[in-house]
């Protein structure tokens, strides 16, 4: 897994608990710590800590994983704000992850692994398809809510089929408030 | 102290350990922003990289493609494809401009999509685009010699495809011309569901590519025009020979698939053409077959702007294959009927005079049709009976038109069995040799004869005008010469055998054809049939034509020689009727000449002109050469002849050619003289 990942969930929790508490997350999940945006570092390590962060906060580690998909889009927009130029809405944005974010982030991490987003749109529905090694769909219901907030839209999420029920992808409706 | 050195000393005291604590925070604040401009330097480097390894790669990709192939269509494909997956462009499209009118552009049929179905009217919209009128902006965006970006394509006004962008979410478009030098040949367009604006580099590689890729349109171009000049008469612009070659193989291959009649041929020769050129020159000549060229373009044309309208009625197609030779397709149900139609009208375009060079000329044509029934196997054939008709238009005389039909069929198929008739004939030996007595002049003395070839077919006597010249046209007079020679030795033998003691030895003359004569065995042939037949060469006089002597004259002078070595006579037959001035005469080593019976037939008491003929004694007997004519009829021609001082004569005033019988009966019946004793010794 990129660095780049690694900095964001640091800014997340530093953000939320103080620099103390990414200290004490490092010493918990018994990694290095010394994370550079462009260098990969072991998926174990993203998951090590995951799990010490939802152990010390007392929350479901799926929640953990959508709580930090949702403040990580903002950090990330603050760090490549071109991802966001023409682009005026949650819909466009989500239609811009093969298109223009994957595109973009080959630019920058040519070895990085990048999810498989597919979609139908309707009317006032966007499907989302995602597939990935990592199994990280909770990430990406939560980057998605992360989205609407930063457009400020309201949605609803509907997480269906889903990899960690065994199903061969995931399935999130994205639906608008009328 | 101010001094900057390792292990200064430092002049503040030590802060107390919560101020410590907050400097440290502050340091690490720092080295974090540090890291972090760092990072963003080193990913916007990597970006920057990547994007001009991207660019170059597909700048390079097409390029490659673009030197590599002749198929502009295939690199326009390619680089749709390559620029849309390179650069993420979920719909590119090609658009070609119409070569027969630069203002319009038409989509290729090329494209490259990776959109949903929602996209589907506008890919389907913009590959049956067609823009002809460029008055709107975002056409005159669309011929712009630079890359175009244009923004909110879906609310364009003036841009047909606006509903169908907003329904595929396309927010903006990219234009790049293909350029051929300075033209537009094409136009590729991109398309995308975002409203960023490229870069100005990426820009200028899509200009780049476009002008590698017009390097294919240009090639190809050029090519084409290669193929259609090697295809052009440069000096009228019409079809040439192999245009019309190609033409009317693949009309008639493709009307006998089809089972229909081949298109008629129209074969068109000038009549006046080498006078034109020959009096008032080539250039003359040249304007002439380009106003033919343009009368015959004029007829096409307004047979063809019906044939618009009614394409399977008639459809007319003109090139000229060299010189004065002009050739039409007609094809179309009614082609037989139009054709003897334009036949027609070309005579009749043709009786205006023509001004060349402030001469008035006026030109006909012979012109020769050919109509398919479907008997035809090869286009070859169809060809050559065209040209046998226009053949035969020639001979009738000018502006005339002949259709081949069946009995000029039969008439080239009658002498193509005369000519297999004749060759087995002359293996058959179906021939007979007449003799034609020859006479001294003055005394009326017999000396010899002339050896006339005679066929009998089916037991008839044909005579030679009928089969010499197919004989000579096909080859089969060396044989027939040859069994000439041979027959007439064995005869010279018999009679001088019944003579021995002849004074002077009986004579016979034998016609050598040129094509017999220019042999070069001709002479090793001579002696073969001597030594064979036992003939005195004295008893034998070849004549040959001037058209033989002076052809070869090497091979003329080398075999004369030969001959007169073997003790040969060698004559000159039909003299002055061919091309030799007299002095030519001395260089040919002959003994006789043969003053031909025109010379000799026409004159009458009433209006003798004998000056010509005189000449040609005088300068005969200059050379020391006797004269033989032929063609006497009158007792009066004899009379003034002798008193000229000719000695031989031949005609029917003394005897038309006689079989070998009659002739020895002749010989036999001789008053006095050697031949006196035969009557006894044939009647033995």
């Amino acid at each position: 897994m990129k660095g780049i990942i690694f900095n964001i969930l640091e800014e997340v929790i530093t953000d939320a608990y103080g620099p103390e508490a990414w200290d004490a997350l490092i010493c918990m999940a018994g990694v290095e710590g010394a994370y550079a945006s462009l260098g990969s570092y072991p998926d174990v390590e993203f998951f090590g800590l995951i799990d010490a962060t939802a152990m010390l906060t007392k929350q479901p580690h799926a929640q953990v994983l959508r709580a930090f998909g949702e403040a990580a889009f903002p950090l990330l927009i603050e760090r490549y704000p071109h991802f966001l130029e023409g682009v005026f809405d949650t819909r466009t944005f989500l239609l811009s992850l093969n298109t223009i974010i994957q595109p973009e982030i080959r630019k920058i991490y040519s070895d990085a692994a990048y999810p498989q987003f597919k979609f139908a749109i309707g009317d006032d529905i966007l499907q989302v398809g995602y597939r990935s090694q990592r199994k990280l769909c909770d990430v990406a219901e939560g980057f998605v809510r992360g989205v609407a907030k930063h457009y400020g839209e309201e949605i609803e999420v509907e997480h269906g089929a889903c990899l960690n029920n065994g199903d061969p992808q995931c399935r999130l409706d994205v639906r608008w408030a009328a | 102290m101010n001094q900057l050195t390792k292990g200064g000393d430092w002049p503040f005291p030590e802060s107390p350990a919560d101020e410590r604590i907050a400097q440290l925070e502050r340091r690490l604040d720092r080295e974090r922003r540090a890291r972090l401009e760092a990072e963003r330097l080193a990913e916007s480097g990597l970006r920057d990289l990547y994007i001009s390894r991207a660019r170059i790669e597909l700048l390079n990709g097409i390029s490659v493609r673009a030197n590599e192939s002749d198929e502009p269509l295939e690199v326009l494909r390619l680089a749709v494809r390559e620029i849309c997956s390179t650069l993420g462009y979920p719909f590119g499209n090609a658009l070609i401009v119409d070569p027969n009118n630069p203002r319009c552009l038409k989509s290729a049929g090329i494209g490259f999509a990776r959109t949903c179905a929602s996209a589907d009217p506008f890919i389907e919209a913009s590959r049956t685009l067609e823009i002809c009128t460029p008055e709107t902006a975002t056409n005159s965006i669309a011929v712009s010699h630079v890359p175009v970006w244009t923004p909110g394509i879906d609310q364009l006004e003036g841009f047909d495809r606006a509903e169908s962008a907003r329904q595929a979410s396309f927010k903006s478009m990219l234009t790049v011309p293909v350029l051929s030098g300075r033209d537009v040949v094409a136009v590729l367009e991109f398309f995308s569901m975002d409203e960023r604006e490229p870069e100005l580099e990426l820009l200028d590689v899509l200009l780049q590519a476009g002008i590698q890729i017009g390097g294919v349109f240009r090639r190809r171009s050029n090519s084409d025009r290669l193929r259609e000049s090697a295809l052009t008469d440069p000096l009228t612009s019409l079809p040439n020979r192999a245009a019309f070659a190609q033409r009317i193989e693949r009309c008639f291959a493709n009307s006998r698939e089809a089972g229909t009649p081949a298109p008629s041929l129209i074969f068109i020769d000038l009549d006046g053409f080498k006078l034109v050129n020959d009096t008032l020159g080539h250039h003359a000549g040249d304007q002439l077959l380009i106003d033919m060229a343009n009368k015959l373009r004029n007829l096409v044309a307004s047979a063809n702007a019906f044939a618009d309208e009614h394409p399977d009625l008639c459809c007319v197609e003109l090139a000229r294959l060299a010189g004065d030779e002009f050739t039409l397709i007609v094809d179309g149900n009614d082609r037989a009927e139009l054709a003897e139609q334009f036949a027609a009208d070309i005579h009749i375009a043709l009786r205006q005079p023509q001004w060349l060079e402030d001469n008035p000329v006026r030109v006909t044509a012979s012109i020769g049709i050919a109509h398919d029934d479907g008997h035809y196997e090869r286009v070859s054939d169809m060809l050559r009976d065209a040209d046998l008709a226009m053949y035969e238009a020639k001979s009738l005389g000018s502006e005339r038109t002949v259709i081949f039909d069946q009995k000029m069929r039969n008439r080239v198929a009658s002498r193509l069995s005369l000519v297999n008739d004749l060759r087995d004939a002359c293996e058959r030996g179906d021939f007979v040799l007449h003799y034609q007595p020859i006479l001294a002049l003055d005394t009326e003395e017999l000396v010899g004869f002339e050896a006339l070839v005679r066929w009998v077919r089916n037991g008839e006597i044909v005579s030679p005008a009928e089969f010499i010249p197919a004989a000579e046209e096909s080859g089969i007079i060396a044989m027939l010469g040859k069994w000439v020679l041979l027959e007439a030795c064995r005869t010279a033998v018999r009679w001088n055998t019944l003579a021995p003691h002849r004074e002077n030895p009986l004579r016979i003359s034998v016609n050598v054809a040129p094509r017999q004569f220019l042999q070069p065995t001709f002479v090793q042939q001579v002696r073969e049939i001597l030594k064979e037949t036992g003939a005195d060469p004295r008893w034998i006089a070849l004549e040959i034509t001037e058209g033989a002597a002076i052809t070869r004259p090497h091979h003329t002078a080398r075999a004369l020689e030969e001959l007169r070595a073997l003790n040969i006579q060698v004559g000159l037959d039909d003299f002055g009727t061919g091309y030799s001035s007299l002095s030519r005469l001395q260089s040919i080593p002959i003994d006789t000449i043969k003053i031909d019976q025109s010379f000799v037939r026409t004159q009458t008491r009433t209006n003798a002109q004998w000056s010509v003929v005189k000449a040609m004694l005088d300068l005969a007997h200059a050379l020391h050469l006797r004269v033989v004519v032929e063609g006497l009829e009158t007792e009066f021609q004899r009379e003034e002849l002798t008193s000229f001082g000719c000695e031989f004569g031949q005609g029917y005033l003394f005897s038309k050619p006689l079989s070998e019988e009659d002739a020895l009966e002749l010989l036999i019946q001789q008053p006095d003289g050697p031949f006196r004793h035969m009557e006894t010794l044939v009647n033995q």
